[in-house]
């Protein structure tokens, strides 16, 4: 029977056979060589010509497994121009090597170009653990990159630990809106692939001491390796909303004025994706914008970091908090009384002014010493 | 000879809307005897970012005159949010019904999912939500066109067809490109990228009163035991519990502002809020 007949089912099992094929071949590869998936792998992502600090938080978790295994840990840096610049900082905080795969097709993070320098290297250097930070891009990338390695992948990973005796790792992995966590592995497949949810493990302080190699890749990209044509840029979409935002400084009517929420704000340009957020009788007296409210008639918020400032911690305003999701929660209020005060992981009793002056200063320092 | 899969009409663009259906955690079950989380058990919800796939595919259809298949892996309540769609506005609804697939894991039901549309009689699109509460389902996309050796468009936003390809807003690392691209193409889509539109009275009327929804089983999809063996798992789940609040314990500072500051301040950089770089 013609293909046409069969509506391209003849075309598709061929196709499917040849994958078979290569299937067999690459698992009769990993049975054979069941030893030479080695180290431990990061890549580093380059948002804006700074590597991502997400891939910092992962290089620590990297140096930990790797040291209990003996083996080492590589980052893969995909970049155009002076990406040469990254490698020390990121040896320093804890990589053996850094593969540096530099193209000009890399100057954007072409989802085909990445992935085909990624499937090229990680075939040839065989890695036995791939860490990405989580995003959007990032999932979509390494999903589609385990399935032309024939491996399985994992997404939203939060902790990860060490079977030691099988030499295989446990993924612990967040879902179901935070309520449910559930440990998988990936049994009969290497590399193993993970996404791993950001601030899921500390930075490591930067080891002046440490040295590493610095190993430039080749990278024989094509345009015709690009699927996607770029034609322009796109805006930025609105950012998140607030019910979605993973930090919030909630103000409430303690905060005194609209020059008092004003120079609270100061707080979101430090904080990474902060957003500002006020109560019912802060918007009532005109401080704040009803648009960011927050309570039973507002907007209802589920942060990993709450600072609230001057908020009594009234029925209304609590209603509006997922407390549930809430990592970090600092109050700070005057009146020692206040009930929102025992509520909170960090009670602040003092004028919400001077401290946040003095938050500040110690936050604008912080960051300066975080980047390495 | 494979049978006509849907009655879409092949000369007019289709596009599929790919959703999953996720336990109703208000009804969450405990099992007694393991302790574990009863997946099965709990009504299974639309997850409103699933909505999102289906808002993407509409639009198309109102700007390009596509066909919307709204397209799930049978679980439990799968078919309500097949219906669900179809009252917002999606033209047919398809329910993929595999027992051997039903617990698998992410990938294997991207397989599953890229063996149907490779048996349409047509497609130009398949969008798929980045995000449900099930953890895995992110990677979905991705294994979709990596399976179907199509064009991938991370965090896909406006697409539209155009000249049997596909144009829109791609996310490029953490930067939106405008694209254009030939041939059929993945989108994931975000969960911020739209407000999806309501279902109207007489979509919800048609949907639950008028439409059927067509099931098909391995064998209307041809799929033997070789095949199967290969749609198998990779990861495999090895526990999963419930996350218990909690109990909060208050730290108080009532020293001078600015010794309070700097000792939370440096709490915070450590903790990562201040991300970024």
């Amino acid at each position: 029977m013609a293909d046409d007949e069969l509506g391209g089912w003849g075309a598709f099992v061929q196709e499917q056979d040849a994958m078979d094929a290569e299937r067999s071949q690459a698992a009769s590869e990993r049975e054979a060589r069941p030893d030479e998936w080695r180290n431990v792998w990061v890549y580093a992502e380059v948002r804006d010509d700074h590597v991502r600090s997400s891939v910092y938080e992962l290089i620590g978790k990297a140096r930990e497994l790797a040291d209990a295994l003996g083996v080492r840990v590589e980052t893969f840096l995909a970049g155009t121009g002076d990406v040469d610049r990254h490698a020390q900082a990121l040896i320093k905080a804890g990589a053996d090597a850094v593969y540096i795969a530099k193209s000009p097709l890399h100057a954007r993070q072409d989802p085909d170009a990445v992935h085909a320098s990624l499937v090229h290297h990680v075939r040839r250097r065989r890695p036995e653990l791939l860490l990405f930070g989580q995003n959007t891009f990032n999932d979509a990338l390494a999903a589609r990159l385990a399935v032309t390695l024939d491996t399985g992948c994992v997404t939203r990973v939060s902790g990860i630990r060490l079977e030691t005796s099988e030499r295989l790792f446990v993924f612990d992995q967040v879902g179901y809106g935070g309520r449910l966590e559930r440990s998988s592995w990936i049994p009969k497949a290497k590399p193993q692939v993970a996404t791993v949810l950001r601030r899921s493990f500390t930075r490591p302080l930067p080891d002046p001491t440490r040295t590493g190699q610095v190993i430039d890749v080749m990278t024989e990209l094509g345009h015709e390796d690009l699927r996607l044509q770029v034609v322009g840029e796109a805006p930025e979409p609105a950012g998140l909303p607030l019910s979605q935002a993973p930090a919030v400084v909630l103000c409430g009517k303690g905060i005194g004025s609209k020059e008092g929420y004003a120079a609270a704000g100061r707080l979101t340009e430090i904080i990474h994706d902060c957003q500002m957020a006020t109560t019912r009788s802060s918007v009532d007296l005109g401080f704040g914008p009803a648009d960011r409210l927050v309570g039973i008639h507002g907007i209802r918020i589920a942060p990993r970091l709450l600072i609230t400032l001057g908020v009594s911690g009234d029925l209304d305003t609590l209603e509006g908090i997922d407390t549930d999701r809430v990592s970090t929660w600092v109050a700070v209020d005057r009146d020692p009384e206040s009930p929102i005060l025992a509520m909170a992981d960090i009670a602040v009793v003092s004028d919400w002014e001077p401290f946040i002056d003095a938050l500040v200063e110690t936050l604008k320092a912080e960051k300066r010493a975080l980047t390495f | 000879m494979s049978p006509p899969l849907v009655k879409a009409d092949a000369r007019r663009p289709l596009v599929v809307a790919i959703i999953n259906q996720v336990p109703d955690l208000t009804y969450l079950r405990i099992d007694p005897g393991t302790g574990e989380i009863d997946l099965d058990e709990p009504d299974r919800v639309l997850h409103p970012n699933d909505r999102q796939p289906v808002e993407s595919a509409l639009r198309v259809k109102d700007a390009d005159d596509a066909q919307v298949l709204v397209m799930a892996v049978d679980r439990q309540g799968a078919e309500e949010g097949i219906r669900e769609a179809l009252s917002m506005g999606a033209d047919e609804g398809l329910l993929l019904s595999s027992g051997a697939t039903r617990h698998s894991d992410a990938l294997a039901r991207a397989n599953l999912l890229a063996h149907t549309v490779r048996h349409l009689p047509r497609c130009d699109a398949v969008f798929v939500g980045t995000e449900t509460m099930e953890p895995d389902w992110s990677t979905v996309g991705g294994a979709i066109a990596a399976i179907l050796d199509w064009n991938l468009v991370p965090g896909g936003r406006e697409v539209r067809l155009k000249d049997g390809g596909t144009h829109g807003v791609a996310m490029y690392g953490a930067a939106f490109v405008r694209y254009k691209a030939a041939g059929p193409a993945v989108v994931t889509v975000r969960p911020d990228t739209h407000k999806p539109r309501w279902p109207t009275t007489w979509g919800v009327r048609d949907a639950y009163r008028d439409r059927t929804i067509q099931a098909l089983n391995l064998t209307d999809l041809e799929i033997d035991g070789r095949m199967l063996a290969r749609m198998a798992s990779l990861t495999e789940t090895r526990g999963q519990r419930v996350v218990r609040e909690r109990k909060k314990e208050t730290e108080t500072f009532t020293d001078p502002p600015e010794v309070s500051a700097r000792v939370i301040g440096k709490r915070l950089a450590r903790d990562g809020y201040l991300g970024g770089f």
